[in-house]
Parts: C-alpha cells; structure tokens; sequence
C-alpha cells in the first residue's frame, strides 16, 4: 500500500470513528421522539397560575393548556373559544355566553357553567391576585363593573355590568391576562394555586424548573370546527408533544437551532439572522407584530417642558431611515401608536411632524437653546432599540441637539419610565388588541400615574371617549384625533412597528404566523419524516 | 486540630454576616423594582401596590434586613419574588448543577496540571517546559466562555457529537448527564489547567532549589523517588491553597457558561435573579456561595498540615 493509500486509510478510520462516537453520543444524549417538536424558551415560565404571576413567556405556554370564553382572533377581534356563542342585551350590560357541548376539563370532568362562575369568581378575589381584576371590579377606571355572574342553565352564564362598557370582550381576551375556565381541582382545599386543570389543546406534563416544560396533547380536547385563527378558532394540535426547553442565551439558541437539537426559535434574536441563513436548513419567518417601538419625551423636565424643544426633537426623527436600520427585521415607518396592520389604522396615522432638520434648527434657535445635553436612555438587553437609539442620537446630532446616549439594565430603565426618570426614552411595548389600550397605556393625568407620557386634557376626554364608544366607525374618528393630539403634544413619538423573526429547523413543515406573535405551537406541522 | 477547626468555624461566622448586610445592601443600591416587574405593563397602581405590601418592600430598610436575618438564622432563606418558590429549596436544586461541572472542572484541570506543571518544572527550560508554560498562558488569555463558544461550534454543531442544549442529572441517566455537562467541564478546566499548572511548576521550581532535594540526590535517589518522595509532598501545599481558592472562584465564574449551554445551575439563578431584582433570591445565593466559599476553603486550611507540618496547629 503506498502513502496515498495510506492516508485515505486513516482518514476512512477517523470517518468511521468520528461517526461511532458522534452514534455513540447521541444515545447517551438521547433523541427527540418522533412526534416531538422542540422549542427555545429565552426564560423559564414564572409559575403555571395563569394571569396571576405571569410574564412574557408564561403567557406563551400556558395559553397552550388553559382557555377562556372568547379568545383573540387574526383580527384582534374577540371571538369564542370555550363559549359557542354569546348575546348581548339590548342596554349593553348584560352578556350571556353559552358553552360549546361536549367540552372536559383535562381530568375528565365536563365543563360546565358552575365551572365557568367558580373561575371568574376566583378571578375577581382580591385574594387570587389577578392582575387584571381592576379591568373588571370598577377600580381600574375601565368603566367596567361586573355586577353579576351566574349560571343562567347548565350550559350558559350570565355577567352583569353596571354599565355597558364595549371593551368587555376584548379585556376579556386579552391575551395577557388569559382569563382562563378552571376546574376547581386547580387549588387545593384551603384554595392554593396546585396547578392547571383547564381545556387547552395541551396539558402540563412536566415542569422541570430553569430546564424545560413539556406538554402532552390532551386526548380529550374538541378543536372548533373553523380552521386556526389568532389565538381562536379550531386549536387541533398536531404535535404529540412540546419540550419547550430554557435556552436564555441567544448564541446558544442560534446553534441549537443550527445542531438540530431544536426545532423552532420563537422572537430569534436578528444578529443571528446571518448565521441561521447559511446552508439553508433553518427557514426564518418574519411577523408584523402589533408591538411598537417608541422614542419618549418627558415634558415635565425642565428643558423639554417647551414645546418647541420637543418639536425640534421631532423634526429631527427620521422615521423611515430609522425603521431601515432596524438590525436585519425590515419593517415600514409608522408614527402612530396603532400598528399598521390593525383594523383602526387610517390614512391619518401616517401624519407625523415631518423631517425637517433646518425647521428644527431653527425652533432650537428661536427656544434659545444652548447646548444642553439631551440624554437618551435605552436598555442594553435589546439590541432592537439600542440600535435606534444610536441612530436617533446622530439625527439629533446632526439637527444642533447635544444627545447623548445613557444605557442601563431592562429592569432600571423600566423603573425610571415608571417613575417618569428620564428625558427621553428608547422602549417598545408589545401589542395590544385594541389601540384604546395602547393609548391608555401612554395618555391619561399625571397626578394619579407617574408614568403617564401624554397629560393633555384634549387626549384624555378622546381617549375616554374612545374607551365609551360603541360603533366601530366613530371609534376609528375618535382615535384619528387622539392620534393627531399625540402628534401636537410631541411627548410620544412612535417609530414603527417591529416585526419579529422565528427560526424554523428542518423538522418544521408549516407553522403559521399571526399579529400578536405569540407562539400557537398547535398550528406546527412536522415534516413527513420527522413524525 | 477540632478545636483549631472550631475556631476557625466560629470566626466565619462575623464573616458570614458582613457578606449578608453587603449583599442586602448592594442589591438595593441597584435601582430597580421588583414589584414592578411583577407586575409587568398592565400599569395597575392598586396591583402595584399591592405587589410592594405582598413583598414587604414597603418595610423600612432596616425592618427588611432583621427580618431577612430572622429568617437566616431559622434555616429560612425567604420566598422568591418571581416564582414564589422557598430560596433554599430553590439553591439546593440548583447547586448540585454548579457544583458537579465545578467538581469534575477541578479535577480534571487538577489530573491535568499538576503532574504537567511538575514534569515541566523537573525537565525545566526543556521542550515539555516551554510547551507546557506556552500552553499556561494561552490558556489565561482566553476566557472560559469563548473557550466555551468554539467547543460548542466544534462539538456541538460541526462534528454534533454531544448536546448543544439542555441538561440531564446523573440521577435520571448519567451516561446522558456525562454527555451534556462534556463541553462546560472542559471549557471551564481549560482555564484552571493553565492557573494550576503554573502554580504547581512554580512551587515545585522553589523546592528543587532547597538543600535536602540536592542532599536526596546526592544520596543517589533516583529522579522519580526524589520527585515524589521529597518534591512533590511539599510543593502541593501553595497547589492545594490554589485549588481551594480555584473552587470558589469558578462557582462565580460558572455564570456564563451556565447561560451558552442552558445548564439550570445556580450561576444562572443568581444571574436571573439580578436582573429580575429578586432580592430573596440574589441575597440567598451569594450568602450561599460565601458559605461555601469560607467551607472550601476551610476545608483547605484543616487539610494543608497534612502536607507541611511546619503548619501543624
């Protein structure tokens, strides 16, 4: 044998080894089962008690195992979940939701109305400590107050309100504060959170803290006729069972995605967008989101208390090269707090102080501005906005205004927009279904919320009465109006509206995308030879 | 020697307390609201206020840290803020995580570098010398968690020869754990190796300069039974103070390795914690690694007369 053949030996030898001991590994690492689909979580879930110690990403799971009445749809709209169907009186206060036939709990037992008040009630005791309960007991300032709630026959529940209120469903959907129907085998005797015994298309098998969660497919489960819609509509899960594994470093997620070892990256970070692109294995799918990215002013400080200041500030945004450097999530300009892809966005939602460097200049000059520093806070933990901020810095720059950039932790950053610590602010917030609860999010008096962006008596009687109104029409007015306000008062300058990327391995055949982003792992479809 | 060790034990506990008040303190010299995270972006005040009574954070400071203290001394470490878990049951599942990669991390680095630091020192300004002290200080210049990076991309994603993700105890399939702490382990050894290595061919170089190992050899000792008979038992003393410190240390600096390979250790907890502002939590885990810190090396201190008796109490 010559030295050729020599060599192509040992390399046939270390082909071979190499391949026994990568055999040899992965059964001592294990491999997924067939019907399994794989999913980095950035965080472990917070608790399994729905609404009541949740975040971001507990809500993302557990909206696979409990359900309520109505749910969102590919719209934002309500629609029904659990309930087949509801009416609504002809004052607006009095709803009655009956229950789709045939439903169980994931013990077995038959869901019925008494099950349906024991979980509101639940819910509305002070003691449960629901977050959302102000939205529903009249201490919130929604406007809603739920007088009654009882059982109107077997399949059918009654809620009063003290005053017909037309954000009742849509609260009622919210997804974050997933107003779950539970079997009251959730609590224990003295009424203790054990854990969810609910209706979803999944249950809770396994919660191994800081490691992964995994669902198993509830057998019992009756999926909606109707195809997949928003987070309503037919939930018939496809998928024997979702390891949902705590992946919180996105390198280490990135190559999980890129090893195998998972199958499906939801909100993948963008500076992995050109690594998963390469070879072509990972898909990566884009989603408008209904979430958007702010620059916030505070009028109340010293120097931005003149409106012609924060009129330069917003002369000097350009929105649309803004929304072009976003990293690698491409997206389009919007100045309104109502993302683009809603039902209430109108033509009107475009209008924006322009970009006008020599009108901001000039307002500078007339303000008798002097070089003051403008300091920019942003977190470091979201490359996103980070990354605007520096582009936003260099517009101001560029306009005669001296930003400078302040960095801090989510957690301080947050504490200062809470507390109205800041001049101005780089953040995001995430969608909400209807633009009134955006906006209550930004506008409203000072003296009874300290984070309150917009304190401007006009936008608050619109944004009150956006609240009360009924016809959707008149609310689409009402909210081109506050819109236009927002715009004036210049403290809220919305950029654009961010989209979100998710990275699908080889594994994934279908998974659908929707306006809220959240993961509805039900609608993945694994590829043939992964089942 | 027990009541060498009693004593010693009694002094770590004023140790003890100054590590509380600092972490107790330190934590909330960070700004930051607990309750505020809890809450989340509802923007309820009566929920945030809520949260703050439900937490005690509207306590004064000093209520907060004697009632913390109270609870210490019970064995009760508080509740976390974000899960509402006990502190203690939550460290006590995460510390066996940390604590095995450490273990294996410091045996490895020490059946690596000691008898190579040793040989080095024997065979100085030889080959195996300069590979070995070249080696040490590329292994310094290049920290754990790119160490860490490169062998994932290898091992993990180029050759997928072990798990990129997730963890599985020894208890449940130990073949399986074997294969997911792998990478971790030598990623973090990588570092120790080097910091061992030279501090064995150090200490070992300063024994062979003394009067008896030239006394030993010029009784006709061979090489081998100079080296372990009278070299090694009394260069390993300043080694083992080394490996003492090395372990704690590494339980500190485990964090982000815990985070590229997703291992549910209590680096991670604490980091997770620090950014959540769980303040029950980072108090208990950095009061536990103090703990440890102050039993390893303990531990150290009982067991250095064991090779120096000049040091013998």
């Amino acid at each position: 044998m010559g030295a050729g053949g020599g060599r192509r030996s040992r390399r046939r030898t270390g082909r071979v080894i190499g391949a026994a001991v990568a055999g040899a590994l992965a059964a001592l690492a294990g491999t997924a089962a067939a019907a399994e689909l794989r999913v980095v979580l950035p965080s472990d879930i917070r608790s399994t008690n729905a609404g009541v110690n949740r975040d971001q990403v507990t809500d993302w799971v557990l909206h696979h195992v409990v359900e309520g009445l109505v749910a969102l749809d590919g719209a934002l709209r309500p629609a029904p979940l659990l309930a087949e169907d509801w009416t609504v009186s002809a004052d607006g206060t009095v709803y009655e939701f009956r229950l789709r036939d045939g439903l169980t709990f994931h013990n077995g037992a038959p869901v019925t109305a008494s099950e349906v008040v024991w979980s509101w009630r639940r819910l509305l005791d002070p003691a449960t400590r629901w977050l959302c309960r102000s939205w529903f007991d009249g201490s919130g300032g929604t406007g809603i107050r739920v007088v009654g709630l009882e059982a109107a026959g077997p399949g059918t529940v009654r809620f009063t309100l003290e005053r017909p209120n037309p954000l009742f469903l849509t609260r009622m959907a919210h997804a974050v504060c997933l107003s779950g129907i539970l079997h009251p085998d959730s609590v224990d005797g003295a009424g203790r959170w054990r854990m969810p015994v609910a209706t979803g298309p999944y249950r809770l098998a396994d919660w191994r803290r800081g490691r992964e969660v995994t669902l198993s497919r509830f057998e019992g489960y009756r999926p909606r006729p109707q195809p997949a819609d928003g987070l309503a509509g037919g939930r018939d899960a496809m998928v024997d069972t979702l390891r949902l594994m705590v992946v919180p470093d996105g390198t280490a997620a990135k190559y999980a995605v890129l090893s195998g070892a998972a199958d499906l990256w939801p909100a993948a970070s963008a500076e992995a967008v050109p690594r998963l692109s390469e070879g072509g294995a990972v898909r990566l799918m884009e989603e408008e989101t209904a979430d958007v990215a702010v620059l916030l002013m505070r009028d109340a400080d010293p120097l931005l208390s003149d409106p012609r200041i924060r009129r330069a500030v917003a002369h000097a945004l350009d929105r649309a090269e803004i929304a072009r450097s976003t990293l690698f999530a491409r997206t389009d300009a919007n100045p309104s707090a109502v993302p683009r892809a809603s039902r209430f966005w109108t033509p009107e939602h475009g209008a924006a102080l322009p970009h006008d460097p020599a009108r901001a200049r000039a307002l500078l000059a007339e303000a008798g501005y002097d070089g003051q520093p403008l300091r920019i806070q942003v977190s470091r933990d979201n490359h996103l906005y980070l990354n605007d901020a520096v582009v936003i810095q260099a517009q101001l720059r560029a306009a005669g205004l001296n930003a400078v950039i302040e960095t801090y932790d989510w957690a301080t950053q947050y504490r200062n927009y809470q507390a109205g610590d800041y001049q101005l602010s780089v953040m995001g917030f995430s969608g909400r279904p209807d633009p009134t609860l955006m906006y209550e999010t930004f506008v409203g008096d000072r003296a009874q919320r300290a984070n309150v962006v917009v304190d401007e008596p006009g936008a608050v009687a619109l944004l009150a009465r956006s609240a009360a109104e009924p016809d959707e029409a008149e609310r689409k007015h009402l909210l081109a109006d506050l819109h236009a306000r927002v715009v004036e008062d210049a403290t809220l300058l919305a950029l654009y509206t961010p989209r979100r990327l998710t990275a699908l391995g080889p594994r994934v055949a279908e998974y659908p995308g929707w306006a809220l982003a959240m993961p509805r792992l039900w609608t993945v479809r694994l590829a043939e030879d992964a089942r | 020697m027990i009541r060498y060790a009693l004593q010693r034990l009694v002094l770590a506990v004023p140790t003890l307390l100054i590590a509380g008040l600092l972490v107790f303190l330190l934590i909330r010299l960070v700004p930051g609201d607990p309750a505020l995270l809890l809450v989340g972006d509802l923007g309820d005040p009566a929920a945030l206020e809520q949260a703050r009574r439900d937490l005690g954070l509207d306590r004064p400071l000093p209520e907060q840290f004697l009632r913390w203290l109270g609870g210490v001394a019970g064995g009760d470490l508080g509740r976390s803020v974000t899960t509402g878990e006990p502190v203690l049951a939550m460290i006590l599942e995460r510390f066996p995580v940390s604590a095995q990669v450490v273990l294996a991390a410091t045996l490895l680095a020490a059946l690596v570098a000691i008898p190579a630091g040793t040989v080095a020192a024997w065979r100085q300004d030889g080959p195996f010398d300069h590979a070995a002290v070249g080696l040490a200080v590329l292994g310094l210049s290049v920290p754990s968690f790119w160490s860490g990076l490169l062998i994932l991309i290898l091992f993990g994603v180029t050759l997928g020869w072990l798990p990129t993700i997730g963890y599985v105890s020894p208890a449940e399939d130990l073949a399986a754990n074997l294969a997911h702490i792998a990478m971790p382990v030598a990623a973090l050894a990588l570092t120790e190796v080097a910091t061992l290595l030279r501090m064995t061919r150090a200490a070992t170089l300063e024994v062979m300069r003394l009067d008896y190992v030239t006394h030993a050899r010029a009784k006709g000792l061979s090489d081998a039974a100079v080296l372990s008979r009278h070299v090694f038992p009394n260069a390993f003393g300043p080694t083992l103070t080394v490996l003492g410190l090395i372990l704690g240390h590494l339980l500190g600096g485990i964090v982000v390795l815990e985070k590229i390979f997703g291992l549910p250790g209590m680096g991670r907890l604490l980091v997770d914690a620090i950014f959540q502002r769980d303040y029950p939590v980072v108090q208990g885990c950095l009061l536990f690694i103090a703990f440890v810190y102050v039993g390893v090396n303990l531990l150290v201190d009982l067991l250095y007369p064991l090779f120096d008796p000049r040091v013998r109490p």
